[in-house]
């Protein structure tokens, strides 16, 4: 897992994000007897130090996003891989899609969840989910497009959406 | 939105049927239009009450996915004297239909538990229910808790017997907060006087409003002229003023917050 470089990036986004703050209290902030804003010129030199925090601060935000979306993967391949290691142990001739209360007891939590929120729908899309879930609907798309890898979910495409419906047992 | 409730319970004979028939005529006779499901395969008991004449479909065939439910229900409203409405669906209460669903397979259950999402989607969407109300078997076999799952509020029905009430404990535990479900308890039965001074019941139902205290919405006490009538009668019906009936209805009123 790579959470200790994903706990420093975040550390240097918040240090330059500080200094950054630091510099837009001493340009802009006239109730401070600092303030350059009663001077008749803004000192450019302050404006281009804050346009360089600005940027890195924006290169440790993308290298942070990237670096959650590498775990998110990851953790989803775990999970499925783990799932899969369980059906070859228990299945029972190859009895493939469809769910159960076997099936949904033996899913990761925040999966049965959406599982759970999909067989009420019986089909829907991700923002459908989302709404009964509470969660985001970027969330469970990945988890809805995990739970089409694992076979109990479909994906229906109708008029450029994409819906999801559950997989008949059959 | 309607909604879905089961009523469900770790042991028989706890007061499911009784209770499901009664908040029924409690929702219709609010002007509700309620459905009635009797989804305990094992012991079915709603032809009792109802004595449906020459029913020829019953829930078992919309679970095997040969009919929709839409087709499988009796309106009942003339035994509320037409002051309500009330659709019911019967189980198939002969021994050989009793026998076959206790042999039932993998392969029927996953069936059975997307059947029943459906039926709940026709009933609530379709043909626009404000109540359906399930009766289920007791305990935690797949085939009674098929419905628990796929229902929007389940109301757990408990005595104050101890066996009772630690196997309802253990399956709360085990089965509802893994499903993360909205769920209500109710205690029935609940013996007044002597009993209630019995520090170890005390305790025990002490315990289970701690651990799910907002989820204890009723504590019915044991009314021997309940036990008394006929499965026919419809008790809130005939009594709309009796302290049982005015409990059911505050229990009705909190469902209906859920
Ligand atoms: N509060 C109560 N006081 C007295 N008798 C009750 C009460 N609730 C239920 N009963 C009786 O208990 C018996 C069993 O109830 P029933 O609803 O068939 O249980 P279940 O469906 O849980 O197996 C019935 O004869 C019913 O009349
Ligand atoms: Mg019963």
């Amino acid at each position: 897992m790579k959470r200790r470089p994903l706990i420093a990036t975040h550390r240097k986004v918040f240090i330059t994000m500080g200094r950054y703050l630091c510099l837009v209290i001493e340009v802009f902030d006239t109730k401070t007897e600092r303030s350059l804003m009663s001077k008749t010129e803004i000192d450019t030199n302050a404006l281009s130090k804050m346009e360089k925090e600005f940027s890195s601060m924006r290169i440790y935000l993308e290298q942070v996003l990237t670096l959650q979306k590498e775990i998110l993967e990851k953790l989803a391949k775990e999970t499925e891989k783990r799932i899969d290691e369980e059906e070859d142990g228990s299945s029972e001739g190859g009895l493939s899609g469809g769910i159960s209360v076997a099936v949904l007891l033996k899913l990761p939590d925040h999966l049965r969840k959406t599982m759970i929120a999909l067989s009420k729908l019986i089909e829907g899309r991700a923002d459908e989910v989302a709404n009964i879930t509470g969660r985001a609907r970027a969330i469970e798309s990945g988890y809805l497009n995990q739970l089409v890898r694992l076979g109990y979910v479909k994906k229906v495409r109708r008029k450029h959406q994409i819906y999801f419906a559950v997989e008949s047992g059959a | 939105m309607g909604k879905l409730i089961a009523l469900h319970s770790y042991k028989g004979g706890t007061g499911k049927s009784y209770l499901s028939v009664n908040l029924a005529t409690i929702y219709a006779l609010q002007g509700k239009k309620v459905c009635l499901l009797d989804l305990d395969f094992r012991a079915p008991t709603l032809q009792v009450v109802f004595e449906p004449k020459g029913l020829k479909c019953f829930l078992n065939s919309v679970l095997e996915g040969t009919i929709s439910v839409r087709d499988c229900l009796l309106d009942c409203s003339d035994k509320l004297e037409n002051k309500g409405k009330l659709y019911v669906g019967f189980a198939d209460f002969s021994t050989e239909a009793i026998r076959e669903m206790v042999t039932k397979g993998k392969k029927w259950e996953i069936e059975a538990l997307q059947r029943i999402y459906k039926m709940r989607k026709e009933l609530l969407d379709d043909m626009k229910f404000d109540i359906v109300l399930v009766d289920t078997s007791p305990g935690i076999q797949y085939l009674s808790i098929n419905a628990v799952v796929a229902s929007d509020v389940a109301v757990v029905v408990s005595t104050l017997d101890d066996a009772d009430i630690m196997g309802t404990s253990k399956m709360l535990k085990e089965l509802y907060e893994t499903f993360e479900k909205e769920t209500a308890i109710v205690i029935n039965k609940a013996i007044g006087g002597a009993e209630w001074a019995d520090p170890d019941k005390n305790k025990v139902v002490e315990d289970l409003q701690n651990k799910y205290k907002e989820a204890v919405i009723g504590i019915l006490p044991c009314f021997c002229e309940v036990g008394r009538l006929k499965r026919g009668d419809l008790f809130v019906l005939q009594n709309p003023k009796h302290p049982f009936t005015e409990m059911l209805r505050v229990i009705a009123a909190k469902l209906d917050l859920f």
